[in-house]
């Protein structure tokens, strides 16, 4: 790995060039709809810039291709969380929101926090959300998924050590 | 690069969840306190635990928010949706193309370490310090300034159509002026060198203003007390940083967002003060300057991962 300065942008340009068309072609056959291939494939070079880290150049093919896969897979994760809220809306429309800034805004959020827990197991992942979100306690928690305090407890610990290792999966 | 501990990270999440148990005893937060200062990577790991806290305080609803995310993971597989494809993009105009977190106009970046001047076609002028994004929207009704990392410093021209900035909290609207914004981490901080400029929180009922040589935090709720400015302009401009009888660990943490990687400060050393005008070029000459200074060692565990600690 190099790290990207303004000494070294020819490099980036010259990878652009060169990789353009097959990651184009990568990502359309994952999505199958144009306007957004075009969006990924830039999104792909604005992620390898703010990383601010060149690849070799016989890892090029292979970086560019881990980024593009890992945010094919962000954008259905995001669909399917639209998905959710949307009926979510359907059933309770007194939460439905005053502008569609504002919806925007609370799908990013949600996009956030669920990028964080997409391993965990779904008791481990309720158990995180209602003792962070909602402040509940262990005993109301366990209630609740009728699992026992201790549980609880247990469950809570692995949610968070999955949440960091996945916040600091570059440092790990 | 040298990894962390996962055992730090584990053990890290096992002390938070029993401090959040109802049964939480007194030995168990001293324990907790003992673990905790026993190495640097229990430290560190429990500092990340704390960054975390804030992505869960930060969500606009909370009881929304745990419903879709149950809901979600519980709905389809991720194969269904392969199958699906594109059902629901656009549904809400939320589409990759519209999302939030990338605002209208062009985007302009520098990485860590970096420094850059731009004149925008208005002819103002729009320095943008390490580690920083802003988007430029500017249109014939107004000029719009999108900073979502890092700090500005913008030299407004006069011009008839409406010129502000927009941070995470709020908006600040100069008046003929020249001042620096900064995105932190919960807050915006904005100083003042020329002229007045208002800032406006986004929940907030107030707002204030800020005239040349005053400075003020704010949050999306409330505008801190205003300061007056120790310098008489940005000394990032140059590739400095000032100190005047400053903590070291607050002067760690200014010199960290020039650097990549861990900067970690013992905590125990916030008793010891530095001045002085120091280079944000060559961040390792300017921890060697300091350590020449101060009773500390620099110890760096990789080029990446550096830790300040007292001399022994």
């Amino acid at each position: 790995m190099v790290a990207i300065s303004l000494a070294n942008m020819d490099s980036v340009d010259f990878m652009y060039q060169e990789h353009h068309s097959w990651l184009s072609l990568y990502i359309q056959r994952r999505l199958s709809c144009p306007e957004v291939t075009a969006d990924l494939v830039q999104e792909t070079y604005l992620r390898l810039l703010t990383r601010g880290q060149l690849p070799e150049k016989k890892d090029s093919r292979r970086y560019l291709t881990h980024i593009a896969k890992g945010l094919v897979i962000d954008l259905y994760r995001r669909r399917n969380i639209e998905a959710a809220y949307l009926e979510l809306l359907e059933v309770e429309p007194e939460k439905v929101a005053s502008s569609p800034e504002y919806q925007a805004i609370i799908v990013e959020a949600l996009v956030e926090i669920d990028a964080l827990l997409h391993r965990l197991p779904n008791k481990a992942r309720q158990a995180l959300l209602m003792r962070q979100l909602e402040y509940m306690s262990y005993k109301d928690i366990a209630a609740e998924l009728k699992i026992s305090v201790s549980s609880v407890e247990k469950y809570v610990a692995k949610a968070l050590q999955s949440c960091l290792m996945v916040a600091l999966e570059d440092l790990i | 690069m040298e990894r962390i501990s996962r055992d730090a990270i584990k053990q890290a999440s096992v002390w938070m969840a029993r401090l959040w148990a109802d049964d939480v005893t007194e030995q168990d937060k001293q324990a907790f306190q003992a673990w905790r200062t026993v190495n640097t990577d229990n430290e560190f790991a429990w500092q990340q635990l704390e960054i975390l806290q804030q992505k869960f305080n930060n969500v606009p609803d909370p009881q929304l928010t745990r419903k879709v995310l149950v809901k979600s993971s519980q709905t389809v597989s991720r194969r269904q949706f392969l199958l699906l494809g594109g059902v629901s993009i656009g549904t809400l105009g939320l589409g990759l193309s519209t999302r939030s977190e990338r605002p209208n106009g062009d985007e302009y970046v520098t990485v860590t370490g970096e420094m850059k001047t731009l004149t925008l076609s208005d002819g103002t002028i729009l320095a943008m310090n390490t580690a920083t994004r802003v988007y430029v929207d500017f249109n014939q009704y107004e000029r719009k300034l999108h900073l979502l990392e890092g700090e500005i410093m913008v030299t407004s021209s006069h011009h008839v159509t409406p010129f502000y900035i927009s941070t995470a909290q709020g908006m600040v609207v100069p008046i003929g002026t020249r001042f620096t914004v900064q995105q932190k981490t919960d807050t915006t901080q904005v100083k003042v060198y020329e002229g007045e400029v208002a800032l406006y929180p986004t929940t907030g009922a107030n707002n204030k203003h800020l005239l040349a040589g005053e400075q003020a935090q704010f949050s999306r709720e409330y505008i801190a007390e205003k300061s007056d400015l120790q310098a008489n302009d940005a000394l990032w401009l140059e590739q400095k940083i000032l100190a005047q009888e400053t903590p070291l660990t607050e002067f760690i943490a200014e010199l960290a967002r020039y650097r990549r990687g861990v900067l970690n400060v013992d905590p125990k050393l916030a008793h010891l003060k530095l001045t002085g005008i120091f280079s944000t070029q060559d961040t390792d000459k300017t921890l060697y300057n300091i350590s020449q200074v101060l009773p500390i060692e620099v110890r760096y565990r990789t080029p990446l991962w550096v830790s300040i600690k007292g001399r022994q």
